[in-house]
């Protein structure tokens, strides 16, 4: 069944490229807002992107065995992450993306207490705001 | 308002109304007799005849089906020890041991007798609760309405069982259907790959007869067992006598109503978690020796009192609790009706109509057990080749009567091969469905918050009450999300 996801996992990533194409092709009109047509379902194929490399993750680990993979996987996570975050930042700002980037980027790091993966994120989010913000008087985006 | 209020009384007890409760609770019952075929499937078979009849007739025929059918579920499990519904599956394990010594009779009375104080009292919590949450809701501005259908998403991840991605996957598959259609806010077509019929999105309806009725049709085609048989005696009379046991049972009926309640207004939680927590709370206490008619009346009690409480999330805030009433919102929708807070102020009428319809079934469904619990026997040995023909040809003929259109068949056939194939591999349906109804809601409530705040999202973190669903929201995905690690991880070990 590990391979079965496996495939599932590559399958949706591949259908989740096609919608993709399908989003770039929804027309933009003007006074669109903040999301247009396509920004909610950009979001959603993003989403599931995401989504079908943890199946294919948590597949693979089980088929082969969690250290073979572990760490140019996690690597390669920790990269996309950071890609992410950057793109992530202009669009939803600081106050959001750290945080969800901070869960994330703990969770590669094998972090799985839940209180912790909250916390954590929140804290260091806040502080290092307070501290750009209102000490460095560095307006953050 | 009272005006409003007399007049959803009126409509409910209206001959056709009265009528479609009846025939709902019978359907139901006999839906939920047969195994395999399950209250959802009945209820998705039926949906199309909502087109057809009046919002009122049509609730009462949807909430017939529903109480009538977690009733009907405990007959099968009594009598041959096979649950008809899985939130049957507790009945059966004392239900089955009383019939084996010659108490078939009493102890169906005594899941039809349960099941109609365990609607009641979740009836009164209906009644009581839903107008006063409602109340709050209605305060909820986009942000809040967005956050909170977030906080419901993404408790569709429970639905994934040992694997929560799959659930998350499942989810937002069904959202990602769900923008097939117009734009919410401006009306720009998406994904219709030029066909003009999908401008309108996908039918709710086809989507649920082929997720919910043709993954079941696979399976039965597979299944060779010959119709059941028991050589069980049912006579009425001794299905009647369970009433002579009311007073020593109604603590234990009162205590699964409790947890039937509670489980229910929990989106996610449904019938068969309560009939499990209750059965073995009772069991826990000591309880009478086994095998006793409390434990009948406990798990029949539980299971039946989830339905008032699962239609508090479903009418006061649009969030369906689980496959039935995402069934039921799915109903509220092809008629044009939004469930919502704003129900209970610009509808009032049909809010007091399914109030009363709800009061209605109740009583039918007492009245309607003791007709089934003898008829049950008959029903259990239909060939299940013809049973399962019919199903397959109203499973075309429903979804195709609703727009006199190919496409819906053609959808609903799509929607069944892949239900099947999420079936095989383990992907749970529910929240596909949820994601393609809830969806859209989410979508426009997101954006209109967006387009309000001049494009801020830090808007859904500086108002108190969207920030309190946010955090749940996120707090409960990283529980699921490690509870799945961890399940992994020592499944690995081990």
């Amino acid at each position: 069944m590990k391979a079965d996801d496996l495939l599932i996992g590559a399958v949706l990533l591949v259908l989740t490229l096609g919608f993709f194409y399908l989003i770039w092709l929804v027309p933009h009109p003007p006074l669109a807002g903040p999301l247009g047509p396509g920004g909610f379902p950009a979001l959603l194929a993003a989403t599931l992107a995401v989504l079908s490399i943890a199946l294919c993750w948590q597949a693979a680990r089980s088929a082969l065995g969690s250290e073979q993979i572990s760490g140019l996987g996690v690597a390669a996570i920790g990269a996309a992450l950071l890609v992410a975050y950057v793109l992530a930042l202009p669009k939803t700002g600081f106050i959001i993306a750290t945080p969800a980037f901070a869960l994330a980027i703990m969770a590669a790091f094998g972090c799985r207490k839940p209180i912790a993966l909250i916390a954590a994120p929140v804290l260091l989010t806040g502080s290092i705001y307070g501290v750009f913000r209102y000490l460095f008087l560095v307006p953050l985006p | 308002m009272i005006e409003a209020i007399l007049e959803g009384f009126w409509y409910a007890l209206s001959i056709e109304a009265l009528l479609a409760v009846v025939a709902g609770v019978l359907l139901g019952q006999l839906g939920g007799a047969l195994p395999g075929l399950t209250v959802s499937v009945t209820m998705v078979l039926i949906l199309p005849l909502s087109f057809f009849l009046s919002p009122t007739t049509a609730w009462g025929l949807f909430i017939g089906v529903y109480v009538g059918g977690m009733t009907g579920g405990s007959m099968p499990a009594i009598l041959l020890n096979i649950p008809g519904t899985p939130s049957a599956s507790a009945t059966g394990i004392e239900g089955y041991a009383l019939a084996q010594r010659g108490q078939a009779g009493v102890a169906i009375g005594t899941a039809i007798l349960a099941s109609t104080v365990g609607t009641f009292i979740s009836w009164l919590a209906l009644v009581a609760a839903a107008p006063q949450l409602a109340r709050i809701a209605l305060q909820f501005q986009a942000t809040e309405l967005a956050a909170m259908l977030f906080l419901a998403l993404t408790v569709i991840a429970s639905f994934g069982g040992s694997n929560p991605l799959k659930g998350l996957i499942a989810g937002v598959v069904g959202i990602a259907l769900g923008t097939v259609g117009l734009d919410p806010i401006l009306g720009t077509p998406r994904f219709t790959l030029g066909i003009v019929e999908l401008q309108g999105g996908i039918s709710f309806l086809a989507a649920m007869v082929g997720l919910f009725a043709i993954p079941q049709l696979l399976v039965e085609l597979g299944n060779r067992q010959p119709a059941m048989w028991t050589s069980a005696k049912i006579r009425i009379r001794d299905v009647i006598s369970a009433l002579r046991h009311f007073r020593s049972l109604l603590p234990a009926m009162l205590g699964g109503s409790a947890v039937g309640i509670g489980v229910g207004v929990v989106p996610g939680a449904s019938a068969p978690i309560a009939v499990f927590l209750a059965y073995r709370y009772l069991r826990r206490q000591g309880g009478p020796d086994s095998p006793s008619l409390a434990g009948v009346a406990v798990p029949e009690a539980a299971n039946n009192a989830v339905t008032g409480s699962a239609f508090i999330p479903l009418l006061t805030l649009g969030i369906p609790g689980d496959a039935v009433t995402a069934i039921l919102l799915g109903a509220f929708l092809i008629q044009g009706i939004y469930p919502g807070p704003v129900l209970f102020t610009m509808h009032t009428d049909i809010v007091y109509a399914i109030f009363t319809l709800f009061l209605v079934a109740i009583v039918a469904n007492y009245f309607g057990g003791l007709l089934m619990a003898r008829l049950v026997l008959y029903c259990l040995r239909i060939p299940r080749e013809v049973l399962w023909t019919g199903i397959a040809i109203l499973c075309v003929v429903g979804p195709f009567a609703l727009r006199n259109t190919l496409l819906d068949v053609a959808v609903t056939v799509a929607f069944g091969i892949l239900g099947y194939g999420m079936r095989w591999y383990g992907f749970p349906v529910i929240p596909l469905v949820l994601g393609l109804m809830l969806g859209p809601m989410f979508e426009n409530y997101l954006r209109t918050a967006l387009i309000t705040s001049q494009g801020d999202w830090t808007v859904f973190m500086t108002r108190p009450l969207s920030l309190t669903f946010i955090v749940l929201g996120l707090a409960l995905l990283a529980v699921q999300l490690t509870r799945s690690h961890q399940q992994l991880t020592s499944t690995e070990t081990a």
